[in-house]
Formats: C-alpha cells, structure tokens, sequence
C-alpha cells in the first residue's frame, strides 16, 4: 500500500471537501514524519514508506472514525453563507447607483427659517405618540402679508424608528381650530367652511424614519384668536396647541 | 524532521454566524432599496398603519395577473373605504367616506384591462359599496365634462373638441360578493381629439372627481324581477 492510496482511504468517508483536504495534508505530514526518521536510520525511498504507511495502521476504521468526527453539514451551510454574501455583494454592486442616490438625496431638508422679530413663533412642540408615530412641531410661525392679514405655517413632523412604514404625510384629512372652522382635504386639496381663511399642504418632505408636511393657512385677521387647531389623521386626531408662543 | 504547520482547530460556528449577519446586512440595504416590499397581506396592513387607519375588512380582491400585476382591493371599517392598488409588495390607498346604510360609490386606484373587439384597452372602474342585499342586478350612469377653459380668441381646429368634453355613460354593474363593479368603457377612437380628452380625463381625474363629488349619476338597483329597488342620485 502507498502512501497515496492509504490517505485516499482514510479520508474518503469525510465529504466535505476542504475538510477532507485538510486532514489529507496533516495525515500527509505524519507519514512524511515517520519516513524523514525511517530514512534517518539508513532506510531507502521505498522501504521507508513502506514502514511509514504500516505504521499508520489499517486505514479503513481510520477513514469510519474520522467521517464520524467530521460532520458536513456545518461546513455545506458555512460554504452555502459565502455563496449568499458574494450573491449579496454583487446584487448591491449591481444596484450601485441608487444606493449612492439614496445616500446623496438623503435627509437634507430643512424647515423654513421663521420671520425674526416676529411675536408668533413655536418650536418644537410635542404632540406625543398617536397611532405608533411621535409627532412634533418643529416648528410654527405667522407671518403678516400686505393686506394685514396673518398667515399660519405648521411644519409636522410624524416619526418612527420603523423605517420601512413611515408615516403618510398623505393622511392629514382634516383640520379645525377653536373658531369652529372646520377644514376638509380631498387629495391634497383642501376646503375651508368658510371664504377665508384658506388651508392647504405647501409641501411633503421625508427622510429615512420620518415625514414631514409643511400646512399653511392664511387670511387670519388676528392670530391671537386661534388658540388651538386640531388635525385629523387618518382615524386619529393630534391637536397643536397655539398658547404661549415666543420670539425666535 | 519536517515543520508541520501548526494544527488548527477548524470549527465553522463562528463563521457562521459572522457571514449570517452580514448577509443580514446586505439583505436588509437591498431590501430597503427595492422599497420596502412586502406580502400583499402585510403590505396592505403598513399601508393602513401609515395612514393611521383602523384595519380593513376586504371585501373585493381582483387578480393581479390581469391588470399589469396590480391587485385591486376594497375594505371597509366603520367610518371608511380603503381602495387599494398593491404591485410587487407596495402600493397606494384612496381614502372614502362609507354613507352608513346607503351605497357608496368609489373608484378604484387603478385603470383595470378590458377587452374590445379591436384591442385590450385600460379604464377605471368603479364600485358600489353597502349595496342592498336584495340587489340582484345593478346600473350606474355618469355624466363627465371637461372642466372649463378660458381662452383669448378662436380655438384651433379640433381643439373645442378637446376643451369643452361631456359624455354620459351607462354601466351596467357586475356583482362580486356584496360589491358592483361598474367598468367604464371608452366612446370614443382612441387616436382622435375627443379620444384623448376621453382618455386623460378618465385616468387622470375621475378618482378625484367623485371622491368631490362632482360627477353626477345614477345608481339604480334591480332585484330578481327586474324591478327597481333602490335609486341613488347624485347630482
């Protein structure tokens, strides 16, 4: 028997293949070992093997012994990993340009600066938590337009660690205010019970784990009449109380 | 003697669970770049929990294989109707106020396929929601105009067409569990001038308009007999 069929035998019952060449090359060196010391005592080639693979014993409850120790399932799912994360990496090379996108259009959008030295001015009010979502008012502020009236703007913001369900900006349905002037939206449209004042989404903003709708409403004689202006989302209600606003 | 290299305990535990969550990883940034998609069961829950919507009963699913990969479906809850348009684990919601006991008429999120002699051509449908439940057989005529333009001078040839636009339209309804379905079908070539005024104003703002309320029709429910059980006029 060589040296290359007895490490053939021996390791035939392991199936995993990095496994099996593994314990091949440690069986391997053994051998080499015991012919290096065969040859040392004035051995030839051949009969030093010889004596080197007799040594080695029977390789067949070698090879039941070491398939028994060296189970393949761990190392299938080991290699079945390193396949997945090159699939992965590829997929995510493949689709480059919208994770840089992604990255370069991310959350950088700002609400507007508020008008200085104006009385009307609130920032970040909380509103708690509604339906899962922690709403809040950055900010708030009036401005005065040229023909004395007062317009409103109302940055909210609805956020949630859960990225994948951000709050619909969308689903501001209605508004009222303590004057008991109701404000009704059809798809971002808005109808006021009254002429004036008029109430409208200005814009929808989000960024990864919240969204952000800026509200306007104008053709307020005075803002100090407003005391609070309650929204209506989706099935909810969250109310934003205009008391005790200061000067940016 | 020969220099063995150093024996090496080769366990794949470690490594296993060190590529598991990178793949995690990368699976969660692509999945997150793709949008989030979901199973239309899921999906259609986020959607509602987005709006801050209590959850729907559906009662209207269609097949998404006929209608380029949308699933077209209707809930309700007490106070609403959810009409939904998912595709590929996203999609979009239109928001109805229920009239309570009455039929309610929605339209749903997306143009639905239909077949002509000629071609498969696309058009909104709508659907009467609360229906009576004697109701064997029902009809819905609508009446759409263009809103009107108001422009210096003579149109140009063709463009009054365009412009000024009415058209009645009389569906008769297809029941499927407690719902109607009313497909709007096109009058007009698809190629001429009035074929596209019919066409943009169908996709484009039919939705809108009767979720304000300013299309007017007629719903008329039949029972078995054919006589008429119940008129919803809206004008």
């Amino acid at each position: 028997m060589n040296k290359g069929y007895w490490l053939d035998t021996a390791t035939k019952e392991i199936r995993f293949g990095p496994d099996r060449r593994r314990v091949r090359q440690e069986l391997e060196d053994h051998i080499l070992d015991r012919m290096e010391a065969a040859e040392a005592r004035g051995l030839s080639g051949y009969e030093a093997e010889k004596a080197a693979v007799e040594a080695m014993g029977d390789p067949e409850p070698v090879a039941r012994e070491l398939g028994r120790l060296h189970q393949p399932w761990m190392g299938y799912l080991w290699r079945l990993s390193q396949v997945l994360l090159v699939v992965l990496a590829l997929c995510i090379a493949a689709n480059w340009t919208y994770f840089r996108d992604l990255w370069n259009n991310g959350p950088d959008w700002a609400p507007p600066e508020p008008p200085q030295d104006f009385p009307y001015v609130w920032q970040d009010l909380s509103l708690g938590e509604t339906g899962g979502y922690r709403f809040t008012v950055p900010l708030m502020f009036w401005e005065q337009w040229d023909d004395g009236t007062w317009a409103g703007t109302v940055i909210l913001q609805g956020s949630s660690w859960r990225f994948w369900e951000r709050w619909d900006a969308g689903s501001i349905l209605a508004a009222r205010d303590d004057r008991g002037i109701s404000y009704t939206c059809r798809n971002h449209s808005w109808e006021s019970t009254g002429e004036t004042p008029r109430f409208y989404y200005n814009a929808v903003q989000f960024s990864y784990t919240s969204s952000t709708a800026e509200l306007r409403f104008s053709g307020i004689p005075d803002p100090g009449e407003i005391q609070w202006l309650e929204l209506t989302i989706g099935d909810e209600t969250v109310t934003i109380s205009l008391e005790g606003g200061g000067t940016a | 003697m020969r220099k063995r290299k150093p024996l090496e305990r080769r366990t794949y535990g470690r490594r296993l669970i060190r590529n598991g969550v990178l793949c995690l990883l990368l699976a969660l940034a692509l999945w997150t770049v793709s949008g989030c998609p979901l199973p239309q069961a899921m999906a259609l829950r986020r959607l509602e929990r987005q709006m801050l919507l209590k959850p729907s009963t559906i009662v209207l699913e269609t097949d998404d294989n006929e209608n380029d990969g949308y699933a077209l479906l209707l809930g309700v809850t007490e106070d609403h109707i959810h009409s939904f348009a998912l595709r590929d684990g996203n999609g979009s919601l239109l928001l109805w106020e229920r009239k309570g006991e009455e039929p309610t008429l929605v339209a749903l999120p997306q143009p639905v396929r239909y077949q002509t002699d000629e071609a498969a051509r696309s058009a909104p449908m709508l659907a009467a929601v609360d229906i009576p439940q004697e109701a064997a057989s029902a009809r819905l005529t609508m009446t759409m105009e263009s809103e009107s333009i108001h422009l210096q001078g003579e149109l140009p040839e063709g463009w009054e067409e365009r412009f000024h636009w009415k058209r009645t339209y009389s569906m008769d309804g297809v029941k499927e569990g407690n719902v109607f379905l009313f497909q709007l079908t096109y009058q007009e070539d698809e190629d001429s001038q009035a074929g596209h005024a019919e066409n943009s104003h169908m996709k484009l703002s039919l939705a809108e308009d009767v979720q304000r309320g300013l299309i007017p029709y007629t719903l008329e429910f039949f029972d078995n007999s054919g006589q008429v059980i119940l008129t919803q006029t809206h004008s």
